[in-house]
């Protein structure tokens, strides 16, 4: 990317919780796979004179989310009606957080050290699912309201974000996270966890006058290859002075290319109101330490601790986004130390195996087993390395034109002629020491 | 007395938020009636209120909320036994394009 | 028929009559009438069934064992057609019932049918029904007010002891007042609205027109109390009915609020509210003047929350998976739908609507401020009697004037009960208004059933 460009992104992530029942009524919340329009009731279907009641566990989860995130958990919340017609919304309102959302002012830390601002975290309901057929010729769209109130996290970010990867890496610590607290499945192909970026590109560092929404992406790879995409896109629109329109488009994946979807032309008037079905919150910090002490480590405290404890950092990123692999990891390493063994050699023992699961009791004795190996001693490793220098003057030789490879083969041949008693570990030094006296 | 009239432009607006239609020449009764309503309750707008809190609730109450658990809900047949076009145990609409909560 | 609901049941505890009995009574009175058009469906069939039952296998000793009972049509009965009073719902048939009309049949109620209204409860005359407008049995020249117009005709005409209503801002106290008949209205928040068709969600409460305020409170008894699946309920407490003994209402206190007799315009209500007073005093009670000051803006945040909240609960008719389409509101729900629109669109939001919410509380404190002073609010209902049918329908403002006496109640939440107080020369009903304390009809009960004792 040109120098005088930056890109600036945002992220809104939807998550469904895995509560048993709706948000705001008791029907039974699962809807994948269910017979259409079985797990409904006057309240998600939006029959006359139908009430609201919150679910517990969805406000539960929502302030772990956001204490998982670092947000500040507002005490004194409520719900909004937002309102839009959409056959797939029963009331003609979604009930949602508008003003005085659960949890504000979080922040994701990326591996990178870059800090990734959250602006808020709200609880609200999902929609009811449409389907598009053609009936007797006709286009039509087929609803099914079994979705219709199933409790939904919206996560959004400030415009913090800088490229794809940044992007891509900051959705896969979401992901984590939520998977990490056990509140929701995160399945992206199910839908249980929806992304949706907006991104624009600063010419000279002021904030861009559009942005455009890229959404109905559900995977990681896609999303980041749209947004790469998107970035190219705009970027050459402004150098042909032209403002990118302000729209949503999704990816396709065939033209791998994003392409427009629906003009954002005017801004929507959801005409925002208190919810007066439903009284406010007004949450005990008792209450919102109880739910906060149930987190547990996040993935970004695991990135930490490892980090801490000596790990190598592209280890680390390998390891802390299933919470069963970055416990055990961590075990692991603690044993390790204990034991007075290599932290990066354990570790990389298991990463590079590329295996899901390892025996840890295994790996430490494997490992352990390679330190204690009887070495040769001193000097007969020095014999070796004088013989080796004597047998291979063509190496010698080019390592003193600077061949540093030349040195590798040295090794080999010492390891050769020890038969593997020489250490590994410090041989090449030792060859270097030898040929520079 | 003042009367306000609402443009039929703006009539237009709030008629297409509400989803409803304007038939043909009501527009002119909308918006006189609707000025002078508008007008009246406008009234408020002259009140120094600084510093009034609002009352949405009268009831008091605080967190009400209910334990996660399933409650049985409607009867599929119920449920569909009013709905006017339906097909497969799906309500059915005219294709919607894009639309939905942007 | 008999009147009351304590004479109904007596006849048939002793035996005098028998269920199917009464609900036939009620059901001929009923097709007799039929001319003042209370009713939009009659469950004839149902109640016949149900009456056969309950004679048979019935509990006596339930509150409302065998009583004949209307509903306003805002209250969903399962099985049987609830319309709102309006054509977009003219042929639904709901899934559910609401949960009062639940703890009415536990209670031993018969269901007769389903009373006329003003389509979605807009009005205040019963003229806004898509199905006609209800007469007044005093004089069916005249309008029986509304929106609970059906309801407080079938009391009225002795067709049923038992009839309930909505009132959001004055739609059971004001019929009752136009044709004289007893209606209350609850806390809000006391009795559950799961189930009723909301017109406006933060005001509407669940009351009911009876020719006594014994029968009131007896209702009450099995009305009142939390439900589940109604959040605004959580703190109600349950109204323990064990009848009423006259004491008089030495040491009481009785607020007289100025503004509120200063809005009387028929000459004759004025007289009629000056001998009320004497009669309170007769009683004993201590008349205090207070003072309301915030009770003609109370219209202007009435008419900004409620089309807003109405707006908002419409949005759910879409035909689509129920009723008609959009295309089926008529005038009156369209206007309030866009007033609420505008009112709650961003760019007048904070003009209107936050504006409305911070007067809503000067409201209440007008009231806390007078209740720290009385007992009771005794006050006229309404400005005028009943109107001739057609009088008041050209001007939609002028209409929703004549609320300035109700309204204010609803704004507080306070619990409020009409009583008829006499007859013009002419023949209409008069009534008065006693308003309570928050969520204390304990209190305000059986004040108002002195006063009635006294006003018979």
């Amino acid at each position: 990317m040109s120098d005088e460009y930056r890109a600036v992104i945002g992220m809104e992530v939807h998550v469904e919780l895995a509560t048993k029942a709706k948000m705001f009524c008791r029907c039974d919340a699962s809807h994948f796979q269910v017979e259409p329009n079985t797990h409904v009731c006057p309240v998600c279907m939006g029959l006359p004179g139908a009430l609201p009641v919150p679910n517990e566990d969805g406000i539960k989860g929502v302030v772990k989310i956001g204490t998982a995130l670092g947000c500040k958990i507002n005490r004194v919340s409520k719900f909004d009606r937002k309102h839009y017609f959409y056959p797939d919304l029963p009331k003609g309102y979604q009930i949602s957080q508008y003003d005085q959302p659960l949890c504000y002012s979080g922040e994701v830390v990326l591996s990178s050290g870059k800090r990734v601002r959250i602006e808020r975290v709200h609880l609200e309901e999902d929609t009811g699912k449409l389907v598009h057929r053609e009936v007797d010729g006709k286009k039509v769209s087929l609803v099914d309201y079994n979705r219709s109130g199933v409790p939904l996290v919206e996560i959004v970010t400030k415009p913090d974000l800088e490229s794809a990867q940044e992007a891509k890496e900051y959705l896969k610590l979401i992901h984590a996270t939520v998977r990490y607290l056990g509140v929701s499945d995160a399945d992206m192909e199910k839908g249980s966890m929806r992304l949706e970026a907006n991104i624009s590109v600063s010419k000279d560092g002021s904030l861009p006058p559009y942005k455009v929404e890229v959404k109905n992406v559900n995977s990681f790879r896609y999303i980041a290859a749209a947004i790469e995409y998107e970035i190219k896109r705009q970027i050459k629109l402004l150098e042909q002075g032209e403002t990118p329109k302000q729209e949503t488009r999704g990816w396709s994946l065939e033209g791998r290319k994003t392409v427009s979807q629906r003009s954002k032309e005017e801004a929507k008037d959801y005409r925002y109101f208190p919810e007066p079905d439903i009284p406010p919150l007004n949450l005990s910090d008792e209450q919102v330490k109880d739910w906060s002490s149930e987190i547990g480590s996040t993935p970004m405290q695991m990135r930490d601790k490892l980090v801490k404890l000596g790990v190598r950092p592209d280890y680390v990123e390998t390891v802390i986004y299933d919470k069963k692999t970055a416990v055990d990891i961590l075990s692991l390493v603690e044993v390790a130390i204990k034991e007075g063994l290599e932290v990066n050699k354990v570790v990389g023992r298991v990463v590079n195996k590329g295996e899901t699961g390892f025996d840890r009791g295994e790996v430490i004795r494997d490992v352990k087993e390679e330190e204690e190996r009887s070495f040769a001693d001193e000097g007969t490793v020095e014999e070796w390395i004088k013989q080796a220098i004597r047998e291979n003057e063509a190496a010698v030789a080019d390592y003193r034109k600077g061949k540093e490879t030349a040195v590798k083969f040295l090794m080999g041949q010492v390891m050769r002629l020890s038969k593997g008693e020489a250490n590994p570990a410090d041989l090449e030094d030792k060859i270097k020491a030898k040929l520079d006296e | 007395m003042k009367q306000k009239k609402l443009s039929e432009k703006e009539l237009a607006h709030l008629f297409e938020l509400g989803k409803l239609e304007l038939a043909e020449g009501e527009a002119d009764e909308y918006a006189t009636q609707l000025g002078e309503i508008l007008d009246y309750v406008g009234q408020l707008s002259n009140l120094e209120l600084d510093g009034i809190e609002e009352t949405n609730q009268v009831t008091g109450l605080v967190n009400v909320f209910d334990e996660d658990k399933i409650r049985e809900g409607l009867d599929h047949g119920e449920v569909m036994s009013q709905v006017p076009v339906k097909k497969d145990g799906y309500v059915m609409v005219r294709a919607v394009l894009g639309g939905g909560d942007e | 028929m008999s009147r009351t609901i304590v004479e109904t049941r007596k006849e048939l505890v002793d035996g005098t009559k028998s269920v199917t009995e009464v609900v036939s009574e009620s059901l001929k009175i009923i097709k007799d009438k039929e001319k003042l058009n209370a009713f939009i469906t009659l469950a004839e069939d149902e109640a016949l069934v149900r009456a056969t039952w309950l004679e048979k296998n019935g509990d006596r000793s339930l509150p409302l064992f065998g009583v004949p009972v209307a509903l306003k049509d805002m209250y969903l009965t399962k099985g049987i057609r609830t319309t709102a009073g309006a054509k977009l719902l003219e042929e639904y048939v709901p899934p559910y019932s609401a949960s009062v009309v639940e703890k009415l049949e536990e209670a031993g109620a018969v269901i007769v049918g389903k009373t006329n209204q003003d389509a979605w409860a807009h009005g205040a005359s019963g003229e806004n029904s898509d199905f006609g407008p209800s007469l007044n049995p005093s004089n069916e020249e005249y309008v029986p007010g509304g929106s609970s117009s059906g309801s407080a005709v079938a009391v009225a005409a002795g067709m049923v002891p038992l009839a309930m209503g909505t009132d959001t801002g004055g739609s059971i106290r004001q019929p009752a007042n136009f044709v004289g008949v007893v209606g209350f209205k609850p806390s809000y928040g006391r009795v559950s609205r799961y189930g009723v068709i909301a017109m406006a969600s933060s005001l509407d409460s669940m009351g009911h027109f009876t020719n006594s305020v014994e029968d009131a409170a007896l209702v009450l008894g099995v009305t009142a109390g939390a439900d589940e699946r109604d959040a605004t309920t959580r703190a109600a407490r349950n109204y323990e009915f064990e009848g009423f003994s006259k004491k008089g209402l030495e040491g009481v206190r009785v607020g007289i609020a100025k503004e509120y007799v200063e809005a009387i315009a028929d000459e004759e209500i004025k007289e009629n509210f000056e001998k009320v007073k004497s009669k309170l005093e007769r009683l004993g009670a201590i008349l205090v003047d207070v003072a309301l000051p915030h009770t003609k803006e109370a219209i202007a945040v009435y008419y900004i929350l409620q089309p807003a909240e109405v707006s908002s609960n419409l949005a759910r008719f879409d035909g689509v998976r129920y009723g008609k389409g959009r295309d089926s509101f008529g005038k009156e729900a369209k206007r309030r739908i866009v007033v609420g629109s505008y009112t709650l669109s961003s760019g007048y939001y904070d003009a209107y609507y936050r504006q409305a919410l911070k007067v809503r509380t000067l409201v209440r404190q007008d009231f806390e401020r007078a209740f720290e002073r009385v007992d009771a609010l005794v006050t006229p209902v309404s400005p005028t009697t009943a109107f001739k049918l057609g009088e008041k329908t050209s001007d939609p403002l002028a209409m929703y004037m004549a609320d300035v006496l109700t309204v204010p109640v609803n704004l507080a939440g306070l619990p409020a009960i009409a009583i008829p107080s006499g007859k013009t020369k002419g023949g209409l009903p008069m009534g008065v208004q006693v308003i309570g304390r928050y969520m204390d009809e304990e209190r305000m009960l059986p004040i108002s059933y002195e006063l009635e004792s006294e006003l018979i």
